[in-house]
């Protein structure tokens, strides 16, 4: 089936996520708009306006409800989904990152830069869900101290909160211990190169990580070990574990800097399947012609979506030869 | 001199021991002084009239060789019944030692006349052997060191081929499971410090390193044999891997060799005077022994020939002649193992520009006669036309002379089996403002080498023979302008020239009254920007691809042997070269077929760019069977086979039973794949039931700590599938709206 291009953004995509049933797709990007979009005709319901720098991240709550977006306007906007209406704005030092909902969706979680002289944090918010009002106090800060944080998520049960560093290390944090020698549970080197997306499993036991070290790595969510490798040819910007089906998805290319000459094949921006188990390459779709920044799948399992550094974000749906796949074994 | 005492002095000076003195400095003395002497022994014994006649022979054959100082002849004497004859030997006291080892290497063995055949040694060897020890000592033992079998490769069950590659700091050699997988054999870090390379049969593996090349072999590929030569950059082998040359643009520095090889391993130092200041050495693969080496060759001022192709030294087909041209003015020949020139004189060929010798790729040649055949070129002079003319060697008889007007350039292409040499000559049109290729083709399985010529409009850039025997067939590349395109500075051309390709097959055709033999055009493929042209080594198929370019990476497989029917007998048609597969490699800079012609390796080396490096292995037809990118990339190459040791009938016999010897393979194909799979299968398997097991024991311990979290409904981040709601839309368009007016 033809893929759908949304055409929504000017500037190049940050993240795009679908929310739990998979109707919906938010997008960010550089251009300080965020989109939502019916994911199943590409239709655009709508936008959300007050942010003034670059947004980075996007999270949509469980209940598709609240919206959270962190930009490079060093804030954090807080969105009634149904509405458009800004509920809450934090302002912090600097750029955010990532922002993400607990599962439960009574925390939030908000990645701030290092950058002129500032800590990169990791703060945790609660949220108020009998008022508009939220508190501009965070619940915890997390100051890693060591290699920059890049990207973070939450585990099952807000047990923990696992984060991406630009050195390609993964901590896990028991953010609820109160002494902050004692937070880090443990430290793995994974990568050899800066981490550039960190996205767990649907019941967040697991993880995958993507670098620009060309590896995109599947990592026990508790013990941090390293379960799966992805090797491939490009330096990744994004990945992302299919729900019910043995696939990941990676996703980058060629950096915008790096690509001299003419051919769009040279670039590797496709998004590429792998046997989530087996970790051989299954597929490839083309299409975008820039790096993809980002990739999610429909939590439905009948389509993807990838958003590029060209400013595009193309929604594809699955055909027959995907859901008659079957890798022998 | 605790001897010294004051009381006791010497009374006269034949008293003082002057030993110790004498042994610490005469040598030393003679040394200096006398290594630019040589001794000229069987003169003619002349009395005192015919002296100086003597005297003015040797200056004459030495006068180009290095100059005699004043009164540096010296002949003695002796008296005879009253009268001074000669002893029938001189020694001359050159300007300078490196003279006269030059004066040693060409003038021993000279003929003077019939009974006079000079012996020219060094003075400073008399000296030497006049002091070797008269007693026997034996050499010491050395063990016997069991070696591999050098041409194991070849019992391969399979039949499978090697490949030697390159990445990075590792050297690795595999074998190719039909195309689908490789397996590696042995890998090493820093095995060669810059490129690698396999002898023309394939029994050896070459490294090169500063100090020298290195040659591996057998099935733990170990050490064979070294050669030392500092700074080697380029190596060649000769047909049958018996000789080896090594040219190093460093000039041989025998202090150097010896501080590379160390303190106490001198008598290792395979150089000697002689070699000092040279550029190519020659060796003897087997014993590692250096026959000879070499100087650049001179220009007629004197200087150096630094520029040169490479093998600038070549072998012919029978291994017994070595030749290098001088261009402009001769071809030196030289006798191996002995490595004197030919009748002990270069030939003189004013104003040659290049030659080449004709091959012999099958052992079981029946035409001996001819086997060491070369053929060189010499350009249109003062009115006087190019030739191309072929001699044999070594009684240097001129077998074939063909005249050429306006000739530009002339590149020989031999036939592999040595029985045809087509010279593609480029020619200057009658107004000299363009050129064109003219294609002259000698056929030597005939007695009287008839020449055909296939004319063309336009230049031929590349020529490649179809390699088998009993087909003459060819391909070419032409285009309109034969300027090269634009390269970058790793030699990939940055635009695309238009070219064709054209096939032509030599046609005999009987009548009653003549016998018409001619080079047919096949087929032209026009509009096409091929490159290159690679015969598979079998015949028959081909390959047209453009490589080494920044912006076209094309592969297209032909077949030039399709069948069509009721083509009649000596004619060609078009339709017999067919397109099997076009594809493309991005980024491909280098192709070799297998030995075998079964499969292809195309390959894009981190040498001439850094996008996407890595290889394909593809079937004849084609197909693409498996690729690997590798960062850092270099070289890979097949590793070759020896000839054939079945003749021609043996060969056709076995073509015309294939179906049973097929029926043998293909049930051992069917094996293989079942095992393969089963292979791959079982390890799928395991790690499957390891995923499973993980994922029951992570859910365990997730069920397991639920218990204890409050609200755990809240926690669901499954997709719900209630009062989910399916809108249907119908969306009208209208595409046209028509009113008629009835």
């Amino acid at each position: 089936m033809k893929p759908i291009l949304l055409q929504g953004h000017t500037r190049p995509l940050t993240q795009i996520k679908y929310n739990r049933e998979g109707d919906l797709l938010f997008t960010v990007a550089k251009d300080t708009t965020v989109n939502v979009w019916y994911s199943h005709n590409g239709e655009r319901l709508g936008t959300y306006n007050g942010h003034m720098g670059a947004i980075w991240t996007v999270d949509v709550s469980n209940d598709s409800t609240l919206l959270l977006t962190g930009a490079a306007d060093n804030s954090v906007i807080l969105w009634n989904v149904k509405t458009g209406k800004k509920l809450h704005k934090w302002d912090v030092d600097t750029a955010v990152k990532r922002v993400e909902f607990s599962p439960d969706n009574q925390y939030m979680l908000f990645v701030t830069e290092k950058r002129m002289g500032f800590q990169d944090m990791i703060y945790i918010f609660k949220i108020d869900h009998n008022s508009e009002k939220q508190s501009d106090a965070p619940v915890k800060v997390i100051i890693p101290g060591t290699s920059k944080v890049t990207v973070a998520a939450w585990s099952f049960f807000n047990k923990y909160i696992v984060a991406g560093h630009e050195d390609g290390s993964v901590t896990l944090y028991d953010w609820k211990e109160t002494d902050p020698e004692k937070q880090v549970v443990r430290t793995k080197q994974v990568h050899s190169a800066t981490i550039t997306d960190l996205q767990t499993s649907r019941d967040k036991t697991y993880l995958i990580t993507s670098s620009k070290d060309k590896t995109a790595q599947l990592l026990d969510l508790e013990t941090l070990d390293i379960l799966k490798l992805y090797q491939t040819d490009t330096s990744l910007n994004t990945a992302t574990i299919v729900p019910d089906r043995d696939f990941v998805v990676l996703g980058g290319g060629q950096a915008a800097s790096e690509v001299t000459t003419t051919s769009s094949h040279q670039g590797k921006f496709e998004s590429r399947f792998y046997h989530e188990i087996f970790e051989h390459e299954v597929g490839r779709v083309r299409g975008h012609f820039g790096p993809i920044n980002t990739v999610n799948v429909s939590p439905k399992g009948d389509s993807f979506s990838t958003g590029g550094e060209d400013g595009y974000v193309r929604v594809h749906f699955f055909d027959d030869d995907y859901f008659n796949f079957n890798f022998e074994y | 001199m605790s001897g010294l005492d004051p009381n006791n002095l010497p009374s006269t000076v034949d008293d003082i021991d002057f030993s110790d003195l004498e042994t610490k400095y005469s040598e030393k003395f003679l040394e200096d002084s006398l290594d630019n002497v040589v001794l000229i022994d069987n003169l003619p014994i002349v009395d005192e009239k015919k002296e100086s006649k003597l005297i003015a022979l040797i200056k004459k054959i030495t006068k180009k060789l290095g100059e005699i100082k004043e009164d540096g002849i010296h002949m003695p004497k002796e008296v005879v019944d009253g009268s001074s004859f000669s002893k029938g030997y001189a020694f001359v006291e050159f300007l300078d030692a490196s003279q006269a080892s030059e004066v040693i290497r060409e003038l021993n063995g000279y003929k003077l006349d019939k009974t006079h055949v000079l012996e020219v040694n060094s003075f400073m060897d008399v000296e030497k052997y006049s002091k070797a020890s008269d007693t026997y000592i034996e050499p010491p033992h050395s063990e016997f060191v069991p070696r591999d079998h050098l041409k194991y490769w070849l019992m391969d069950e399979q039949s499978r081929d090697q490949f030697a590659m390159q990445f990075d700091q590792d050297l690795s050699v595999n074998w190719n499971n039909r195309g689908a997988s490789v397996d590696n054999i042995v890998s090493r870090k820093g095995w060669t410090e810059t490129y690698f390379q396999w002898s023309v049969l394939g029994t050896y593996l070459t490294t090169l390193h500063k100090q020298g090349a290195v040659l591996w072999g057998g099935s733990s590929f170990q050490k064979i044999v070294r050669f030392i030569h500092l700074g080697v950059k380029l190596v060649d082998y000769s047909p049958n891997e018996t000789y080896f040359i090594t040219f190093s643009p460093e000039p041989i520095d025998l202090e150097s060799v010896d501080t590379v090889l160390g303190p106490g391993n001198e008598h290792l130092n395979p150089y000697t005077d002689v070699d000092s200041g040279n550029h190519f050495c020659v060796w003897e693969v087997r014993t590692g022994r250096l026959l000879r080496s070499f100087p650049y060759a001179t220009n007629a001022d004197g200087s150096p020939v630094t520029k040169f192709g490479w093998p600038s030294f070549k072998w012919s087909s029978t291994e017994n002649f070595l030749a290098r041209v001088t261009p402009g003015s001769k071809i030196s020949i030289y006798e191996v193992p002995g490595m004197g020139l030919v009748g002990k004189k270069s030939l003189p060929v004013p104003n040659i520009v290049n030659f080449d010798w004709r091959p012999c790729n099958d052992p079981n040649s029946k035409n001996k006669k001819l086997q060491d055949v070369l053929a060189y070129w010499i350009p249109d002079v003062d009115n006087q036309p190019g030739r191309i003319v072929m001699i044999s060697v070594p009684d240097m008889t001129v077998i074939k002379t063909k005249n050429i007007i306006n000739i530009k350039d002339v590149s020989f292409h031999w036939h592999p089996s040595g029985q045809a040499l087509c010279s593609r000559v480029q020619r200057y049109t009658r107004s000299k403002k363009s050129t064109f290729s003219s294609l002259e083709i000698f056929r030597l399985d005939d007695k009287s080498i008839p020449s055909e010529v296939v004319e063309l409009k336009d230049n031929v850039v590349v020529f490649a023979w179809d390699p088998r025997s009993n087909v003459l067939r060819f391909a070419i590349i032409h285009v309109t302008d034969a300027t090269p395109p634009q390269t970058n500075q790793r030699g990939m051309a940055t635009s695309l020239v238009k070219s064709n390709v054209s096939f032509y097959q030599f046609i005999r055709t009987k009548s009653k009254l003549a016998t018409r033999e001619e080079f047919l055009l096949i087929k032209t493929l026009d509009k096409k920007n091929t490159t290159s042209l690679n015969w598979s080594p079998k015949g028959r198929y081909i390959i047209l691809s453009t490589l080494r370019t920044t912006t076209a990476w094309n592969l297209e497989f032909y077949d030039t042997e399709f069948e069509v029917p009721n083509l009649p007998k000596n004619s060609v048609s078009e339709a017999s070269i067919l397109l099997l597969s076009a594809s493309e490699h991005y980024g491909v800079t280098d192709l070799e077929w297998d030995p075998t012609g079964r499969y292809v390796i195309t390959s894009a080396s981190a040498w001439r760019h850094t996008n996407d490096n890595g290889y394909a292995i593809w079937d004849f037809k084609g197909e693409q069977l498996h690729k690997v990118s590798i960062d850092l990339f270099k070289q890979i190459l097949w590793r070759p086979r020896p000839h054939s040791l079945l003749d021609n009938s043996i060969k056709s016999k076995i073509r015309k039973n294939i179906d049973s010897y097929s029926e043998k393979f293909d049930e051992q194909d069917r094996i293989l794949e079942s095992t393969a799979s089963i292979e791959q299968l079982t390890p799928r398997r395991r790690l499957y039931n390891e995923w499973v097991s993980w994922r029951n024991s992570v859910n365990e311990r997730v069920d397991e700590l639920s218990h204890d979290v409050p609200n755990i409904e809240s926690f669901n981040t499954s997709p719900s599938t209630e009062d989910e709601e399916v809108i249907e839309e119908i969306v009208e368009e209208l595409l046209d709206e028509v009113t008629e007016f009835v």
